[in-house]
């Protein structure tokens, strides 16, 4: 007993060092392996963040030129503002193109479409040749903004072709936000560049940007001096 | 017998004190395991802190390059505007140009029209052209031009259906047809 007793002994401080020392690499491994094991995961989502970002940079990068050239034409297509004033001037720029003589030009009702897009109606009569009305009539699909013709009664006198037309313009809001820098954003399609080309070569409207007229010429009548003519 | 009693070591400490063979062997065992254990972690703590390291520099790296594109990306944010915008647009106008229209209407009434200026003594009096459906009203001075008239305009095949909705006649302007055409 005393033997077993003086070999425990001797025995004890080796077997708590070996443990001591397992327990070390056990506590290293385990708080290594956490601490490498967030930073390889933070490691991850950085190269997945600079992936979205690099491929948002590039697809920004290709769209610049494009957009450039042809975001007047995208803003014209469906302003947001003052369609009617679009849609009439371009009613006169049409009929002045196909030699039709309009009459009776009048905004009509106002309308909110489905998806953010609303309406306006025009009506007016227009007169002139068979073969110019129709062109007349078809030239508003090709037009800025876009007008659709919704009723066409025509009336035959004289051998010319009265027509009174109901057409609508389109207008639409802007789009509320804008993505974060680390959202991503998805480029043109073929699609969408067709349609912007096929757009850039309807008629354009007589204006780009309606603008209020200046009051800067017209004089304070009440401040101004007056000229006493002798 | 003499090799034996050369080979036996000497034990200075006191046989009461003394530890068993096995129990030395199994200290020394340990000590191996010990020597082992240290190495090990040693091993350890540089792999540890070495991928700590490489992660972290590799993180480092990594936001400073992302940091740079979000500087990039802002300044490109009025093309980022216009890319939005343009997009939004031109959904919308892809959804104006499926509306329901009256184009194909149009274009299909020259037809119409183009039949009734090639029968002699026959005109358009007037024409309503809406979505899918067209009604006119036509003039014809005799039976004659009326059928001659009917033939061409019943062979169109552009339409699903042609529609005689009157047929009225009076001595001075002779017959007058209103016929409805459909699309659908």
């Amino acid at each position: 007993m005393l033997t077993e007793n003086k070999d425990i002994k001797f025995l004890t401080k080796p077997i708590l060092i070996v443990f001591f020392i397992a327990i070390l690499i056990g506590a290293v491994l385990s708080v290594g392996y956490n601490q490498v094991s967030a930073l390889y995961q933070t490691t991850v989502e950085l190269k997945e963040n600079q992936l979205k970002l690099t491929e948002k940079l590039g697809t920004l990068e290709s769209v610049r030129d494009i957009l450039n050239e042809n975001i007047s034409y995208v803003d014209v297509a469906l302003p947001y503002k003052a369609s009617v004033l679009y849609g009439l001037s371009q009613v006169k720029n049409l009929a002045l193109r196909n030699r039709i003589i309009v009459t009776n030009l009048k905004a009509g009702s106002f309308s909110l479409e489905d998806n953010g897009i609303s309406k306006s109606s025009l009506s007016f009569e227009a007169e002139g040749l068979d073969a110019d009305l129709q062109q007349f009539m078809l030239s508003f699909y090709n037009a800025l903004p876009l007008m659709t013709v919704d009723k066409v009664k025509i009336n035959k006198a004289d051998g010319l072709s009265r027509a009174n037309i109901t057409v609508y313009v389109y207008s639409a809001d802007l789009p509320e936000k804008i993505p974060a820098v680390t959202e991503s954003v998805s480029g043109l399609s073929n699609t969408d560049i067709q349609t912007l080309n096929r757009i850039s070569n309807y008629i354009e409207p007589l204006f780009f940007e309606p603008k209020a007229n200046k009051d800067d010429d017209r004089t304070d009548p009440f401040t101004s001096k007056i000229e006493v003519i002798n | 017998m003499d090799n034996r009693t050369n080979s036996r070591k000497i034990n200075l400490i006191p046989i009461e004190l003394a530890v068993s063979p096995k129990t030395v062997k199994l200290t020394k065992t340990l000590s191996q395991i010990t020597t082992i254990g240290v190495i090990s972690l040693f091993l350890s703590i540089a792999l540890v802190v070495a991928a700590f390291i490489f992660y972290r520099l590799e993180a480092n790296n990594l936001s400073q390059n992302i940091e740079s594109l979000k500087t990039r990306i802002t300044a490109l944010e009025s093309s980022e505007q216009k890319l939005v915008i343009t997009k939004d647009r031109l959904n919308k106008i892809a959804i104006i140009n499926d509306m329901p229209s009256i184009k194909g209407d149009i274009v299909d009434f020259q037809d119409v029209q183009n039949i009734i200026t090639g029968v002699a003594d026959s005109s358009l009096i007037e024409a309503t052209i809406q979505s899918n459906k067209t009604e006119f009203s036509i003039n014809s001075k005799d039976s004659s031009s009326l059928s001659n008239l009917m033939a061409p305009l019943s062979g169109l095949t552009k339409y699903k259906s042609l529609i005689l909705t009157s047929l009225g006649f009076s001595s001075t302007a002779g017959f007058i047809s209103d016929l409805v055409i459909n699309k659908n």
